[in-house]
């Protein structure tokens, strides 16, 4: 029983981690916690940034998410609690 | 270098006779430096915005331009807080030892005027980690006169927009010379983007 609810957790988490990053923006980059969006400014023509706080995941997220989710699901392949169940 | 004085004052009118000084102090926060370092991943993004300094030019003396460009160094921005602590740590930027990032003009050359704008390249100290070098850096340079008000206050008097985009090697200021060359790129792109006010009466 414990055995099958980590690998449903396992699986969550890796399809949790695809789906946000994914939604979140599919960064390749380094996750980010602002994002610059560019504007100009009417008299003068400048150009300047605009840094607003938001999380962006990126690479290093969605490795981490998978990774924990893989470890999670291998783990339930151990043969933790098989002798005392013989 | 009666330059650096055509592009900056002599645009308005030859009837300006004292010194006129403009503050890059912009209360409206537009003032800033995009720099960009290439990486393995992707690119290093930064922006900086703590800007403040005065450009002076003296219509009776075009050779004498004084003035300088600061960046508050604790301004450097980049989107990763990770990154962003080891830019403005001890091991590269040391924003706490070098809180000031400065140019300070000396020569203006090549000049090219078209109206109210122009081009030159600037001759000055840039002064960054605590290590000064003598660069030169292109510039574009427009006079917005009378356009102060323009921006919401309620003086008047006019505007200097300068624009620049040059580039440095991080090891020509100490800042891990020789080192992490494979994790950051030696060269970073520096693009200015500048307003400055000269308030009338």
């Amino acid at each position: 029983m414990l055995r099958r609810t980590l690998r449903h957790v396992a699986i969550l988490t890796i399809i949790g981690t695809l789906i946000a990053w994914a939604v979140l923006g599919a960064d390749r980059g380094w996750s980010k916690t602002s994002v610059t969006t560019m504007q100009t400014d009417a008299v003068t023509g400048l150009e300047f940034p605009t840094i607003i706080d938001r999380f962006v995941p990126g690479v290093d997220f969605l490795f981490t998410g998978v990774l924990a989710g893989v470890v999670l699901l291998g783990l339930t392949f151990l043969p933790f609690g098989q002798s005392s169940n013989k | 270098m009666r330059t650096f004085f055509l592009l900056a004052i002599g645009f308005t009118s030859a009837a300006i006779a004292a010194p006129v000084s403009f503050d890059f102090k912009d209360p409206k926060g537009v003032n800033n430096v995009v720099f960009q370092l290439d990486a393995p991943l992707e690119s290093i993004n930064g922006t900086a915005s703590g800007i403040s300094g005065t450009i002076t030019a003296d219509p009776a003396n075009p050779a004498d331009v004084k003035g300088k460009i600061i960046v508050a160094s604790e301004s450097l921005h980049v989107p990763n807080p990770i990154m962003k602590g080891h830019l403005h740590g001890a091991d590269w930027l040391d924003v706490k030892t070098h809180p000031e990032i400065v140019f300070e003009l000396k020569t203006v050359t090549n000049v090219k005027r078209d109206g109210n704008s122009g081009t030159a390249d600037v001759q000055g100290t840039f002064t960054l980690h605590g290590i000064s070098k003598d660069i030169t850096v292109p510039v574009t340079v427009t006079l917005l006169p009378g356009r102060l008000k323009d921006r919401g206050g309620d003086q008047e008097g006019d505007l200097l927009v300068i624009r620049s985009k040059f580039e440095i090697n991080r090891s020509d200021f100490g800042i891990k010379a020789g080192q992490a060359t494979d994790k950051v790129a030696e060269q970073i792109s520096i693009s200015l983007s500048l307003a400055g006010a000269a308030p009338k009466g």
